[in-house]
């Protein structure tokens, strides 16, 4: 390619990370290229619907369902976890993940325009000062080498650019700290009626456990999803609230429609289509269907050369399976970024023959141990957003050296997590010979009073949990599938243990009935210290460039620039060194912020 | 003074309730049209009709925002607010039948006699009208034509006595974005005459283009993308052809052509109405059942007009729970005919509300909470 068209940045990935750092380079007046593996599609709500149309047809309705395997650009799925049988655990056999266990990874991720914001539930939490530091205070896992306090400029960008409503005096918990008179853009999604009513019930009562004790205190999560705009927030020029991409008066109010997860059908949760609509607006060029393959750099200085990748043809989801045609290209630019995704920056790198050691390990997620039960009265489940309310009083304490800490989520849509409700609820009323009036309120009775708890329990840095390639294991377009190894520790089945303690002694509270029950044939089932205990991913994938003080403890620094290559950026979950017990969207984005801010610096630097 | 300005009140009142109800009288046939075709199958007419039935809303609540600014109050829930279709719609110069029919050429081009443009140029501040119209039927001869008239009273009494006795409305009556969001627009909080000018604007302007134009000037008032105005949009179904930006209000369309499937429609009755359908039958049921859940939603709207903004959002959720009725509605085969039953849109006193009680429940809970 010609110098003359040379791009200043070159970006791997259209999610969140990518499309935020290519929206603030291209306002600072930097030119911008992404290169985007996922299937051509425009900005256009009637594109945004054939999503919709497919999650609709779909009988299985998981993360990814809205959005079609492609040979070319190959996504894991939940549905890859297979049963336990004859003690161990099976893999769906075209699975994109090769898993080498022992344990099963439970989470996938989706490789399209807009990335797995097209699928996340939009949990905006920012991750607690000492989380930061976890292992100067608690000798567990890595310390980040920049703290909470550097970051909140960046969390508040981010909570702007995603649009997260909350109430700031009700997020104040644990040592999180906002500046004075901070305000979030939109007030708080209202609580579920089940919220309310377990806040009632638990009242004035604890939970014990180990001879310390903690609140039940239910607090509003802060979510990426549009609410009233709070006319306080900057300084009190109020907020615009941001519709549907293409259809910008749909969306501007959540509606209730309780499928965030796989797909908001108004866009009112936000997704990074909205981001890079405007990064496209302020002169980005996305070019799809181009997987990245390989990076090329200088032996000597490290310094990256180009970027090779391979540019499909369009394809109709018929020919899934055949072998594909595409041209090879390569590209050059000034700076490089890195935002394909956890575990395909780390494949990627991997590929390039990437010489640090620390690539690809210390892979992270939250498992989240899953209890549900029925509530003493109806409680309106299914109903609003996933999930309106957590109980944080378990994210943090001393007892963190001993187990792991863990977030509880309170889930507004019954039983449908852990046991498929109310699917499952009407084929077994169905086999009882229920129909017509008596069916209906078989079901209205008890889908009304289903609850279920999420503990996402913390999962420290580890080097073994690690995504790895081999020349035998790869996709159609001939790229690399990632080798998934991966494991639970002790410490983190403390933390379900205690999760678990915190279940029953919570529906004794209440008054409620403890349905959980775990089934030994299912993936993520295991026993501990005679406990049955089941858990499933919750999608947080984190962790496989994380970034340090030098080259033999991180990929990255905390400007997000690899050690050793320093024309290129890394950003996305993977360069955090711990996920305390927050869903790491937000922080990524704060991340990615704070990395286009370094990038702008370099690339001035260089242009003068 | 005072007894000629309260008289003026009294007539610029009954213009704005003209209005209100006018607004309000356009929605039902073309949701009619909406729901009998399919997104699928009709994607562009779907989205047409979406878009202007939504506009007709915001239109709806901008002219009882004016009425609460100028002292007035609308009445929502009351018999002669809905007409009984088909109506009778009058002009100066036209006079039609407007009714809940199924999408079809005869029901886009009622629609478009609706949103007719004017052939005069409207918008004269300083001009003022002393024959005031009597309700229902318009002396104007297009909806703009009769806003202008509206507009040129408004400025008339505001030169006459001042702002502030015109403009004297309770502010707290005003609906804000706060209550009003996602449809059509953003709503005008109104509070003197600019506003209100401002608002007769965007409703005259998304109706039938803006200064002679086929733009509805959401671009300018809204920063969004450009689009034309109600009767163009209505009439690139009619033609089958976009217009292009260059294009004129009294040229045809020469755009892409679309694609509009005039047989994928469901066949609905004509003007259905509860008592059509058999006694005990599915259809009758559900006919009633959605009369009854109408009449309600027009008392919330009526309350959420009259001092309880909140309780917009409970109105959302009934016009959701309408929608999903006119589906089943849609669904139920008329005894003895090869036709479909439909939402029948007609009003319901008071006293005969027997269904959706707990809806009221909630209504006079909230009205309590909002007293305390």
């Amino acid at each position: 390619m010609s110098k003359k068209t040379e791009y200043d940045v070159v970006i791997v990935g259209a999610g969140i990370s990518g499309a935020i750092v290519a929206n603030q380079l291209a306002e600072k007046g930097h030119s911008v290229l992404i290169l985007e593996a996922g299937a051509k599609k425009d900005f256009s709500f009637e594109t945004y619907r054939e999503y919709l149309n497919t999650y609709y047809k779909n009988t299985v309705k998981i993360p990814n369902s809205p959005y079609p395997q492609n040979p070319n650009a190959p996504q894991p799925l939940v549905t890859d976890v297979g049963n336990i049988e004859d003690g161990i655990q099976q893999f769906n056999k075209d699975s994109y993940f090769k898993q080498l266990g022992p344990a099963p990874f439970q989470s996938t991720y989706t490789r399209a325009k807009g990335g797995t914001t097209l699928h996340w539930l939009g949990t905006c939490l920012r991750m607690l000062p000492s989380d930061f530091k976890e292992q100067d205070l608690f000798g567990i896992g890595k310390n980040w080498p920049i703290s909470y306090y550097d970051l909140m400029k960046y969390y508040r960008m981010a909570e702007f650019e995603i649009g997260v409503s909350a109430d700031v005096e009700e997020q104040d918990y644990l040592g999180l700290a906002f500046e004075e008179g901070y305000v979030f853009p939109m007030t708080k999604i209202p609580q579920s009626h089940l919220d309310k009513q377990l806040t009632k019930w638990t009242k004035n009562a604890v939970f014990s456990y180990e001879g310390e004790t903690y609140s039940y205190d239910v607090v509003s999560t802060p979510q990426g999803r549009n609410s009233n705009p709070n006319p306080k927030y900057d300084g009190g020029k109020g907020y615009q609230p941001v519709g549907a991409v293409g259809n910008p008066d749909l969306g501007q109010r959540c509606e209730g429609n309780s499928a965030c997860v796989p797909i908001c059908p108004v866009q009112a949760k936000y997704n990074a289509l909205k981001t890079l609509e405007k990064a496209v607006n302020n002169g980005v060029v996305i070019n799809e269907q181009c997987v990245a393959s390989q990076i090329l750099y200088d032996d000597d200085t490290g310094d990256i050369k180009g970027i090779t990748y391979k540019q499909y043809d369009d394809i109709d989801a018929l020919t899934c399976g055949e072998s594909p045609s595409y041209k090879e290209k390569t590209i050059t630019a000034k700076r490089y970024v890195l935002a394909a995704h956890a575990v395909e920056n780390a494949k990627l790198m991997l590929a390039s023959g990437f010489k640090n050691k620390n690539i690809g390990q210390n892979l992270m997620d939250h498992p989240v141990l899953l209890t549900w039960g029925l509530a003493p009265e109806k409680i309106g489940s299914f109903r609003g957003p996933g999930s309106t309310s957590g109980i944080p009083s378990l994210r943090d304490g001393a007892f963190r050296k001993d187990r792991s800490a863990f977030r509880i989520e309170i889930g507004n849509w019954g039983w449908n997590w852990p046991a498929g409700s109310p699917n499952t609820e009407l084929t077994d009323g169905l086999s009882e010979n229920l129909f017509g009036k008596q069916l209906r309120q078989r079901l209205l009775d008890k889908v009304q009073r289903e609850f279920r708890f999420g503990f996402l329990i913390e999962q420290q840095a580890l080097s073994n949990n690690c995504v790895t390639i081999d020349d035998r294991y790869k996709d159609a377009l001939g790229n690399h599938r990632p080798i998934i190894n991966y494991n639970i520790t002790d410490h983190e089945k403390e933390g379900m243990l205690a999760a678990k303690s915190f279940s029953e002694q919570f529906f004794e509270t209440i008054k409620g009935e403890n349905k959980t029950q775990y089934d030994s044939s299912k993936g993520g089932y295991i026993e501990y210290k005679g406990e049955a205990l089941w858990w499933q991913g919750a999608g947080h994938l984190a962790g496989t460039h994380i970034m340090g003080t030098t080259k033999d403890n991180s990929v990255v620094d905390k400007d997000q620039r690899c050690h050793e290559h320093k024309n290129l950026f890394l950003v996305g979950c993977g360069n955090m060194p711990s996920m305390g017990t927050s869903n790491p969207t937000l922080t990524m984005a704060a991340l990615s912020f704070w990395a286009a801010e370094n990038i702008d610096k370099d690339l001035t630097e260089l242009k003068n | 003074m005072s007894k000629t300005l309260e008289s003026y009140k009294k007539q610029l009142h009954d213009n704005l309730q003209t209005a209100i109800e006018l607004e309000h009288s356009t929605i039902p046939p073309y949701l009619a049209a909406y729901f009998t075709i399919n997104q699928d199958t009709n994607t562009f007419s779907w989205n047409v009709i979406r878009s202007v039935f939504m506009e007709e809303m915001l239109h709806m609540t901008l002219a009882c925002n004016i009425m609460n600014a100028v002292g007035g109050h609308p009445s929502i829930d009351n018999p002669k607010f809905i007409p009984e279709y088909p109506t009778k719609m009058e002009f100066a110069d036209r006079k039609f039948d407007v009714g809940i029919i199924k999408f079809s050429k005869a029901s886009i081009e009622t629609f478009l006699e609706i949103e007719k443009p004017s052939e005069d140029k409207l918008m004269v501040r300083g001009e003022y009208a002393k024959n005031l119209m009597q309700p229902i039927k318009l002396k104007e001869k297009t909806i703009g034509e009769f806003y202008n008239t509206i507009k040129k009273q408004l400025v008339y009494l505001v030169d006459t006595y001042g702002e502030d006795k015109v403009f004297n409305g309770d502010k707290s009556l005003q609906i804000t974005p706060k209550d009003y969001y996602g449809g059509g627009g953003e709503i005008v909080v109104v509070d003197n005459l600019d506003k209100a000018l401002f608002a007769i604007d965007i409703i005259v302007d998304q109706g039938e283009g803006a200064a002679g134009t086929i733009d509805d000037g959401d671009d300018a008032y809204f920063g969004q993308d450009q689009e034309v105005a109600h009767y163009f949009r209505f009439n690139e179904i009619y033609l089958e052809q976009q217009y292009k930006p260059t294009d004129v209000p009294n040229k045809k369309p020469t755009g892409e052509k679309v694609d509009v499937n005039w047989d994928a429609v469901i066949d609905m009755v004509n003007n259905p109405k509860a008592s059509d359908f058999p006694e005990g039958s599915p259809a009758r049921e559900k006919a009633e059942e959605f009369n009854q859940l109408y009449s309600h939603f027009l008392r919330a709207l009526h309350l959420a007009f009259n001092g309880q903004s909140s309780l917009i959002v409970k109105a959302i959720g009934m016009m959701y729970q309408m929608k999903y009725l006119a589906a089943e509605l849609l669904n139920c085969q008329v005894p003895n005919s090869k036709q479909f039953a439909g939402p029948p849109f007609e009003y319901i006193m008071p006293e005969a509300r027997k269904q959706y009680t707990w809806l009221i429940d909630e209504l006079i809970a909230d009205t309590k909470t909002q007293q305390n």
